[in-house]
């Protein structure tokens, strides 16, 4: 159903919206609508078109991963997050489950919705996809961050060993790598030799196996 | 030194992010551009520093390098023509995570973000074109990420898990899939 004046204001009131005017806030909340989910409930399953993205109003949720012979919590979505746009701005399908930790509410937006906002034919769309790209961008920093790290943690931790998952470490690799080659920021250089000898290790092993 | 004109078009259109542009678009994208110069060994970006702009390299390779210590450099990958430096900083401001050094001659192709955003601010379809290729670019190495992550916990993957010091491996996993938000499309 179409939002309450709380609702409303609640979209308003989101941080990506804030350089927008009243009546560009405005247009966007009245875009959305509210939908509640129960315990348990699932709102996308992985491999699922993206139909619509989302701002969580009320409540928690899951995000697993539920690829063939996975099933693995791996993060959870709180009030005032947006969730389920990547799929809408590059047309592809989900990568993961969304489910309610409880009982909950979330505002969705329908791509349909979504593609009319970001139209670049009013100067609305030129910020919508720019506020975008900046929860994006950010994503990929943190993203990138949290995968250095990790890596260093696991470096960290005595004894040397051979790295087992080539993707893994490629993953990793290409974060960093792609980190520092495009300035983005965020990582932390004692990370990032780590990174390099871990890579190091990864041919050796390769070289000996 | 400046670059001829159909230089540096040539060398814009080779770019993915500059690829979907019309012939009057790209007018614009190169009115915003600044051909720089740099000599074998001089420093193209400082790590720490604000990222005010970024580089396409016209000619010439970089060396990127990042630093543990004052003076002490680790060299992690190199750059060439077509490439670009810290095209992120149209979008927003950041630190340099890297030193870029120049490994020969070098010719580039600088565009600032305040000026890319104050067209931006006229709505000129360029920019919107241009941002709309970022956040693609971003997406999918979120997504290429995110696969990454599946892979390795997979425990049909080829290399299983149980390959690793257990104690530690389950840390590890744990931690990258609880860890890593915002990855899910």
């Amino acid at each position: 159903m179409s939002l309450s004046a709380s609702e409303r204001s609640f979209i308003k009131g989101l941080r990506m919206f804030h350089g927008f005017s009243s009546e560009e806030k405005t247009e966007i909340a009245s875009r959305f609508v509210s939908v509640e989910m129960e315990q348990g409930e699932t709102l996308f399953r992985s491999g699922d078109d993206a139909m619509s993205c989302y701002v969580l109003l009320k409540g928690e949720l899951e995000i697993w991963l539920d690829q063939e012979h996975i099933h693995e919590k791996v993060s959870r979505v709180f009030p005032g997050d947006i969730f389920g746009h990547i799929a809408l701005l590059d047309g592809g399908q989900r990568s993961a489950m969304c489910k309610a930790a409880r009982t909950s509410v979330v505002l969705e937006l329908s791509m349909f919705d979504f593609a009319d906002l970001i139209s670049p034919s009013k100067p609305l769309g030129f910020k919508f996809l720019r506020a975008l790209t900046e929860i994006v961008v950010n994503q990929m920093r943190t993203t990138n961050d949290v995968l250095t790290r990790l890596a260093v943690k696991e470096q960290a931790s005595n004894r040397p060993r051979p790295p087992t998952n080539p993707d893994l470490i490629q993953s990793i690799q290409e974060a960093a790598g792609m980190t520092v080659a495009s300035h983005i920021g965020g990582i932390d250089l004692n990370d990032v030799e780590v990174v390099v000898s871990d890579a190091d290790q990864h041919r050796q092993y390769n070289r000996k196996g | 030194m400046v670059l001829p004109r159909e230089h540096i078009a040539q060398v814009l259109t080779s770019i993915p992010m500059f690829s979907g542009l019309d012939k009057q678009e790209l007018g614009e994208i190169i009115r915003l551009t600044r051909s720089v110069e740099f000599q074998a060994g001089q420093t193209i970006c400082r790590q720490h520093e604000p990222g005010d702009s970024m580089f396409v390299i016209a000619t010439g390779r970089a060396e990127v390098l990042i630093s543990k210590e004052p003076g002490q450099f680790i060299p992690v990958a190199k750059l060439g023509p077509g490439e670009l430096i810290g095209e992120l900083a149209l979008i927003d401001a950041q630190p340099r995570s890297a030193q870029v050094t120049a490994l020969s001659k070098l010719e580039a192709l600088q565009i600032m973000r305040s000026d890319f955003q104050k067209l931006q601010d006229k709505f000129r379809p360029a920019t919107y074109k241009v941002t709309r290729r970022i956040a693609l670019t971003v997406c999918a190495r979120l997504r290429a990420t995110n696969q990454n992550i599946v892979n390795a916990i997979n425990p049909n993957n080829e290399e299983p898990l149980e390959e690793l010091p257990a104690p530690r491996s389950k840390s590890f996993w744990q931690g990258l899939v609880e860890k890593v938000k915002g990855v899910q499309g």
